[in-house]
């Protein structure tokens, strides 16, 4: 079995056990569509003001509900044993936890992107900023994925994990939310937003080739 | 160099030469801390624009500095403990965190103190002060992952990685911010900076760098004492060097 | 101090609090850690003069 297929193979397995636990999947996004109607109601429905407060809140409740699923991204594996036979196995463990990043993206990250244009429009972002709000959140949220990774591998033999991880990586995930929502902030005024769009781009390589290696590190200290 | 290197690193010569050198440190910083003061308070003249609320300067720029550095000696050390796999910088990492933190709530506060007369406000998005506040969330996040581990020696590891994982995010989330602060130039902010400083403001605020640094330097070994005991003592030379005599080995 | 008294020294203040702070804090740490070391080297010990009374009564 070569690498491409390994990684696949352990992308599908990440993606057939999520799809059978359909409450884990859906409550993230349920908590991201709520966060983001809790605050027109705490507010007042001023469209003006939603404008205004529209990108911050969208890219923070996306931010919130990523961390939200980051907690089991690990645990079911070290609990039944199958995290060891991946670090003993002869393939990489970078690549096995990359596969598993990927999966927890494709079910949590791109349902966020896909919604979010619905909730933008509650928002009344005008069409350029619903566009930048997909393209940022499609850029931002793998970055967040990978460093999440990080965070839940280091926490992943910690009991009670849950406010831990959120301190150890929203300080880390602060640039991507600074880029991608002033980004969608500028282009919902109608400015060019091709510099943080490069930058978050920048942010995601640098995170692509990095973090998957420290996660494996920190798999490896959390089992042992 | 090795051979010195090697002597230096084993625990039992460190916790000797650490107990040696920590007090002198101090005593010695202390004293330099003290005339800074007193050429920052008194002799150095009061700033033309600023007046005489410039002196906070004088502990804002030290302690902010310290904030800095200290993350910077923690990720190294921690980066040195992770691949060479020595208890000693692992150690030396972990003691430095919370000295760190410390400093870096200071930075905060005399920020707030000197924004007050300046901005007019205890509190401005200003991307020094931003940065001050992400890198004490960071102090945070490193103390609270250290603590959640029983074991030190996975404490050290995982804290570790954290630490050299934070010291790549750090210049990026500094940049990021100023970036951030630039896209709403308010009515025109003042940077906490002393401008054109002169001769006899400068000598006290690079004394009491120099002071500071070796304040660090002392309060770093004597805490790294603590945490070289707490590594070691299952191990032979602590249990001669505190138990009474064995009555037979 | 020019109407920024307040400033100033409350700016020194929180300087000499923290290092009054960090000389305690490590104090207190270090006497904590000789205490378990010690703790622990006690132990050691009366495990070890145990050992040897045993090996004793048993010649």
């Amino acid at each position: 079995m070569n690498l491409a297929r390994f990684f696949a193979a352990i992308v599908r397995r990440e993606l057939q056990i999520a799809f059978k636990r359909w409450g884990d999947l859906v409550s993230p996004l349920m908590f991201f569509v709520m966060v983001a109607s809790l605050f027109p109601l705490a507010l007042s429905p001023q469209h003006e003001m939603l404008r205004n407060l529209g990108p911050a809140v969208l890219w923070i409740a996306a931010l919130l509900a990523t961390l939200l699923s980051l907690n089991a991204l690990f645990r079911a594996d070290i609990e039944d044993g199958s995290m060891e036979q991946l670090v003993l196995s002869p393939y990489p463990l970078a690549l096995a936890l990359f596969g598993k990043t990927v999966a927890h993206w494709l079910l949590n990250g791109l349902p966020l992107v896909v919604l979010a244009p619905a909730l933008a429009v509650t928002y009344y972002l005008p069409g350029e900023g619903v566009r930048a709000l997909s393209l940022t959140l499609l850029i931002g949220t793998p970055t967040l994925s990978l460093l999440g990774a990080v965070g839940a591998a280091l926490t992943a033999g910690v009991r009670q994990s849950g406010g831990l991880l959120a301190l150890l990586v929203l300080p880390l995930m602060l640039p991507v939310l600074m880029f991608g929502a002033r980004a969608t902030d500028l282009a919902a005024s109608g400015e060019q937003i091709s510099g943080p769009v490069y930058l978050l781009s920048a942010l995601f390589l640098l995170a692509l080739s990095l973090l998957p290696l420290a996660s494996a590190a920190a798999i490896r200290i959390s089992l042992d | 160099m090795w051979n010195w290197f090697h002597k230096l690193a084993s625990p039992p010569h460190f916790y000797r030469l650490a107990g040696i050198f920590s007090p002198w440190l101090l005593w010695s910083s202390l004293i330099l801390i003290a005339i800074g003061t007193y050429g920052g308070l008194v002799l150095a003249p009061a700033d033309y624009q600023q007046g005489e609320g410039f002196r906070i300067i004088y502990v804002h720029v030290p302690s902010s500095y310290l904030s800095t550095m200290i993350y910077a000696l923690m990720a190294i050390t921690s980066g040195i403990g992770l691949i060479w796999r020595i208890k000693l910088a692992h150690a030396v990492a972990a003691s430095a965190a919370p000295i760190g933190a410390s400093f870096t709530v200071v930075s905060l506060l005399t920020g707030m103190l000197w924004g007050k007369p300046m901005w007019g406000t205890y509190w401005e998005w200003d991307p020094r002060l931003t940065s001050e506040l992400i890198l004490l969330f960071i102090y945070f996040g490193y103390m609270s992952l250290r603590a959640s581990f029983e074991d030190i020696g996975k404490a050290d590891r995982a804290g570790g990685l954290l630490a050299v994982v934070g010291v790549v995010n750090l210049p990026i989330i500094h940049y990021s911010v100023i970036w951030w602060s630039s896209l709403h130039q308010g009515p025109s902010i003042k940077k906490l900076d002393a401008p054109s400083i002169s001769g006899d403001m400068l000598w006290p605020l690079l004394l009491l760098i120099a002071a500071s640094t070796l304040f660090f330097g002392a309060i770093l070994l004597y805490r790294a004492r603590a945490e070289v005991l707490d590594r070691e003592h299952n191990s032979r030379w602590v249990q001669d060097l505190l138990g009474e005599r064995p009555g037979a080995g | 101090m020019g109407g920024y008294a307040q400033f100033v020294w409350g700016a020194f203040g929180v300087w000499f609090v923290c290092m009054i702070f960090n000389i305690i804090a490590a104090r207190r740490r270090f006497r904590f850690s000789v205490e378990r070391a010690t703790m622990a080297t006690m132990r050691q010990q009366h495990r070890m003069s145990r050992k040897m009374k045993q090996n004793e009564a048993r010649k």
